[in-house]
């Protein structure tokens, strides 16, 4: 038997270095961090909701001081969220460069056969959320919404106020919403591809998982959606001026 | 009388022992010292791949050659039905000795004995070899693998992949083959197309070829060549081969000395989609396989060919195989099978455009399995037919008419699978020994198989075993010489610049063929194609057109080459078939015949292979005989029915 | 019938090409799409111009030689191969776009012909069952349950056109890896190396420069053979937990 004919295999310097860096492994980087931005959007919204409890959409006041209970928690979760950003953005960002150098040279007829329009927009629609993002995190959680000084019965930080009030500007709630219709799109094709990343996806299952996904990320907007319309059409309602009082010294500092 | 005797080399002793005793007498090369031999393997279908794949395992230096852009795409991709095996796993009385008589009955006591009991005895060993290289063969619901039966045999002995056999089974050999690539022992090489045989001292020590892609002129010495380069089947213009295949390797190996043998047994299939327009670049097969639960019919009466076959009652319709071998019935052999096709259709009663087609029709299969067990034993046999017809054949019967489909004659060769020229081994449907003047369905598979993967690797180390290093540096004169006229008969055909194309040459004689060699044959019709193959000669080389340049990519300039080889091969399947004065197999001379209409075969006189030597240009072959000498069979006359 | 072409014509070592106009007249509808270019190209002959270069060979949609992008979908529209269309599933008079595969890894030749090559060395990087011929057991001896082996000929029945990259608006080789990665894999023989088999398959298809997955399925939908893309998914699995196993291994 000659030595030559025996295969060894490919060799890789550093196991993990080399999934990582292959296009597979690329793929889960992105897959895993789009999965738990998923999670966040879904405790995100479950947070959101809590608005609708009580009057004056007093709920999500009690969990918004809840949440700033633990300022570590809180913190180190903001900070695995940014990680978390960072990461499936940077990836999925050197996935569309590639993508671009493997295909140099277009088509001059564009067809299209199968795949969906928000497959082909996902980094549109991903930049486009980013942006909102952005807005919507100095808007809300870093303080420079015009309503964010405000505080409850309980003299707790009035999250649903600035919330409700901030939506009665239509350019405020118009940005919201589309916003939302865009991550929308990114989750309809972002859902169903974490299912074919993880290869959980098989040829019986692909359909359930494909509509289940446009079903969940359309409820999900829908849910995000129900705020800023609910505030609009006056269902959600704002604690009057005049019941107003003064914050206490000791209540938690906004954030 | 010939200049030459042909010895066979077939071993001694009993028929079911001579393979065991060839394999303990033969020479080995020991492991050390294959590493400094070198191969060349042209072709790289199920018997090239295989035998480039195991020469590497072996471990000697293989350079392997296609003229497709990747071994993958060989032509027994192809192959729809299956592969025969003497497993006997249906438990319906096969054997070694069954699978053989089979094979040399159907091959209507043409072939060499010795070579197709070899076949027969490796023939298990293929299916062991396949599975074990994960070929997906169909399966019981036990997990034990399934048969179907074929045509020729009265048992179950066909292995299949839906109706994709030879692909699967040529990319377990391409898989095999690429295992071999990657660890260094085979080195391919894509889109190069072999334009001559180099002989040194006789010995056969290289080739020349053409970069299909920079058009350069390349020598390649080896320790030995080894061809398989398929058969020869697109001479007849439409067939169903792949619009590559060619003659031009062996025929150039016998335009270099080798014999060429039984060039006119070749096989028309019958089972294939019938001819629908000039434009027609090839013909497609529907599998044999469908044999299996198809009724072949025509309507008794000439009156009701231009009726819809739903109006024609059962009482009105011809089941003329069923009628005339009720024994095999719609499972007759393709030869006769095809040879009744045509009778009916010459009677008139042929159906469809031109009435050049019969009826095969899966109403009562339907009606016995029901729907889904048709659609899963054919689904893609009948998308493919209504893809190409726009007819559904789950609801009309199929319309088949015969078609060129392969060629049994080839290199003549010995039991070692050795041309005449040392050195110059022959392989899988390029050679002629096995199949004799009719191949059964099935066999093409296993026969290429048996030869890359268990016959040429034990039979070569008695050519390789004594040479030691000797071989040539292609700087030596005769590869220049090679290299010289394979450039200039490039340049004479760029030169031409004349106003006829490649293909009209291409269609005209692949009609003359068709017409004067297909399937009835005659000494009047085959004299006449012999002179009119003189003047298309004549006309190519004075009025061919081929554009573009020879130093690149330039699919005209292959072509060309190719049939100017057809050309001058087509005359000598003439010949050949002008000598033979039998009918015998796929070869039906119309003037032997018995009164109903069967082939009318002479043992006395042609019980023998015809092998003819290349005696230069213009001038006509020279013919040396191989006598036959069976022992293990008895001539008998091949009944069906 | 009659159409309008329009066909890309590069000559060969240049990196650019353009399209050239042809007149297609009285070409027959029961012509297949490639005999409707052998017309055109025995009449381009005629006119003494150089015929189109396209690879073809079996023309029965099987050998997976044809490369031709039809109307913007690799293969033509229809499930099969270009060969395997008919004249008659187009317009009298329509203009027909034909291009060759646009894949960076798959560099044009010459006018509609591409190299493929990337394919074979990817088979190479370990698409096989390392076996030795001639001591194989019986086959009967290890059974496969008849929906294992009816899945991975799904699988194998790949014919390696490369009509799945050239759809993927990301020139990805994924289904054509998956395929074979699925096939060996799923059967008993190929589950020795199965782990080794996907590292090395897919180290290769990166190295050649194809494009990542990005789930657009349509691969899927253009491929000839009708390999499904759930074993694209498959494929992403075992990759992970053959790396898993990997890096497990290389520690321990």
């Amino acid at each position: 038997m000659s030595v030559a004919s025996v295969y060894r295999g490919p060799r890789q310097p550093n196991p993990l270095l080399a999934f990582v860096t292959s296009s597979i492994g690329k793929k889960w980087v992105a897959g895993i961090s789009g999965a738990l931005l998923i999670l966040f959007v879904l405790a995100h919204l479950a947070g959101n909701l809590t608005i609708y409890f009580g009057p004056y959409g007093e709920g999500i006041n009690a969990y918004a001081e809840a949440l700033h209970a633990s300022p570590l928690l809180l913190w180190g979760a903001r900070g695995g969220l940014l990680v978390v950003f960072l990461v499936h953005i940077s990836t999925t960002l050197t996935l569309v460069l590639e993508n671009r150098r493997a295909r140099p040279q277009r088509y001059a007829v564009k067809a299209r056969v199968q795949s969906t329009v928000f497959a082909r927009t996902m980094a549109l629609s991903g930049l486009v959320v980013l942006s909102f993002l952005i807005f919507h995190v100095l808007q809300f959680a870093a303080g420079m919404s015009p309503h964010s000084h405000l505080y409850d019965l309980e003299g707790r930080h009035d999250v649903a106020a600035m919330i409700i009030l901030s939506f009665h500007n239509v350019w405020v709630s118009g940005f919201y919403l589309l916003g939302l219709l865009l991550l929308g799109m990114h989750l309809s094709h972002g859902i169903s591809s974490v299912f074919q990343t993880f290869g959980l996806n098989g040829r019986k299952s692909a359909r359930l998982i494909k509509h289940g996904a446009l079903f969940v990320s359309w409820a999900l907007m829908l849910g995000f959606a129900s705020i800023p319309v609910a505030s609009v059409a006056g269902y959600l309602q704002v604690l009057p001026e005049d019941r107003r009082v003064a914050p206490e010294p000791t209540a938690s500092a906004q954030s | 009388m010939s200049t030459i005797t042909l010895d066979p080399k077939v071993p001694a002793g009993p028929l079911a022992d001579k393979w065991t005793n060839f394999k303990t007498a033969s020479k080995l090369v020991s492991p050390a010292n294959k590493r400094r031999y070198e191969l060349i393997v042209v072709g790289t279908g199920l018997a090239g791949g295989s035998a480039a794949a195991v020469f590497g395992e072996q471990g000697y230096n293989v350079k392997c050659f296609c003229y497709q852009d990747s071994p993958r795409r060989a032509h027994s991709i192809a192959a729809q039905g299956g592969i025969n095996a003497a497993k006997n796993y249906q438990n319906d009385g096969d054997s070694v000795d069954r699978l053989f008589m089979d094979t040399i009955k159907g091959g209507d006591f043409r072939s060499r004995e010795a070579n197709v009991y070899r076949l027969a005895q490796v023939s298990g060993r293929i299916i062991d070899q396949c599975v074990a290289q994960g070929v997906p063969f169909a399966r019981e619901y036990g997990g034990m693998l399934a048969n179907r039966s074929f045509g020729g045999a009265q048992v179950s002995r066909t292995f299949y992949a839906r109706g994709q056999t030879g692909q699967q089974l040529l990319l377990g050999v391409y898989s095999e083959l690429s295992h071999q690539i990657s660890a260094g022992t085979v080195k391919m090489h894509p889109r190069h197309e072999m334009l001559d045989l180099v002989l040194v001292d006789g010995h056969a020590k290289g080739i020349v070829t053409r970069n299909m892609v920079t058009g350069e002129i390349e020598s390649h010495s080896a320790d030995a060549v080894i061809l398989a380069t398929g058969g020869y089947g697109n001479a007849f213009y439409l067939s169903t081969n792949a619009m590559g295949c060619n003659v031009t390797a062996t025929y150039r190996a016998y335009r270099r000395g080798a014999l060429f043998a039984n060039p006119c047994f070749t096989q028309i299939h019958p089972t294939c989609i019938p001819v629908s327009g000039e434009y027609q670049s090839k013909l497609t097969l529907m599998s044999e396989s469908l044999r299996n639960d198809g009724r072949v019919w025509v309507p008794k009466r000439k009156e009701d060919c231009g009726k819809k076959p739903s109006d024609i009652p059962e009482e009105d319709r011809d089941y003329f195989l069923e009628r005339k071998y009720p024994s095999y019935g719609n499972l007759a052999p393709r030869d006769i099978s095809s040879r009744s096709a045509k009778e009916v259709c010459d009677e008139g009663r042929g159906v469809g455009p031109g009435g050049l087609g019969v009826y095969m029709d899966f109403a009562d299969a339907i009606k016995r399995l029901g729907e889904n067990t048709v659609r899963e034993r054919y689904g893609n046999l009948f998308e493919m037919y209504e893809n190409i017809t726009g007819e559904n054949a789950y609801r009309t019967p199929m319309r088949i008419y015969p078609a060129v489909h392969y060629t049994m004659g080839g290199l003549w060769v010995d039991y070692e699978l050795q041309s005449n020229i040392p050195g110059l081994f022959v392989i899988g449907e390029a050679n002629f020994s096995d199949h004799g003047a009719n191949r059964l369905g099935a066999s093409a598979l296993m026969q290429g198989l048996a030869d890359g993967y268990f016959v040429l690797p034990y039979t070569i180390g008695n050519y390789l075993a004594p040479l030691r290093g000797t071989r040539p540096e292609t700087a030596r004169p005769e590869f220049k010489q090679a290299e010289e006229e394979v450039r200039e008969r490039i340049k004479r055909l760029l030169s031409i610049k004349g106003t006829r194309t490649v293909d009209s040459f291409h269609k005209e004689i692949g009609k003359l063929l068709w017409d004067e060699c297909g399937m009835a044959r005659s000494k009047e019709g085959l004299e006449k194609a012999i002179r009119r193959f003189d003047e298309i000669r004549e006309e190519f080389w004075t009025t061919v057109r081929v554009l573009g340049d020879g130093d690149e990519l330039n699919q005209s300039l292959e072509k060309a080459g190719r049939v100017a080889d057809f050309i001058e091969f087509g005359q000598l399947m003439c010949e050949d078939a002008l000598d033979r004065n039998e009918s015998c197999g796929g070869h039906f001379r119309v003037e032997y015949q018995t009164p109903e209409g069967e082939a009318l075969r002479n043992d006395e006189d042609y019980f023998y292979v015809s092998a003819w030597k290349h005696t230069g240009d213009g001038k006509r072959p020279e013919l040396v005989k191989e006598p036959l000498h069976y022992e293990g069979v008895k001539l008998a006359t091949r009944s069906y029915k | 019938m009659n159409f309008h072409l329009k066909i890309w014509r590069q000559e060969e070592g240049s990196g650019q090409g353009t399209f050239q106009d042809l007149e297609a007249k009285d070409i027959p509808s029961e012509a297949s799409f490639l005999e409707m270019l052998d017309i055109v190209n025995d009449r381009l002959t005629e006119a003494g111009e150089e015929p189109v270069a396209f690879d073809h060979d079996c023309r029965e949609g099987i050998c997976g030689a044809c490369s031709l992008t039809i109307n913007g979908i690799p293969q033509g529209p229809g499930r099969g191969t270009a060969c395997q269309l008919y004249m008659r599933k187009f317009n009298d008079g329509e203009t027909i776009y034909i291009e060759p595969f646009r894949v960076g890894a798959f560099p044009v030749v010459k006018d509609l012909v591409v190299n493929r090559s990337a394919y074979d060395r990817i088979i190479t990087a370990g698409g096989f069952i390392s076996e030795r011929c001639g001591n194989a057991q019986d086959a009967n001896d290890t059974p496969v349950p008849k929906t294992v082996a009816d899945y991975a000929m799904d699988a194998a029945a790949c014919i390696g056109c490369g009509a799945c990259a050239a759809a993927c608006p990301n020139g990805s080789a994924m289904l054509f890896v998956a395929a074979k990665v699925g096939h060996l894999g799923l059967l008993p023989q190929g589950k020795p190396e199965a782990n080794r088999r996907v590292r090395g398959m897919v180290a290769q298809m990166d190295k050649e420069g194809f494009g990542n997955c990005s789930n657009f399925y349509e691969c899927e939908a253009v491929c000839p053979a009708g390999v499904p893309a759930a074993f694209i998914a498959k494929m992403n699995r075992d990759y992970a937990l053959a790396s898993a196993r990997h890096a497990v291994e290389a520690t321990a």
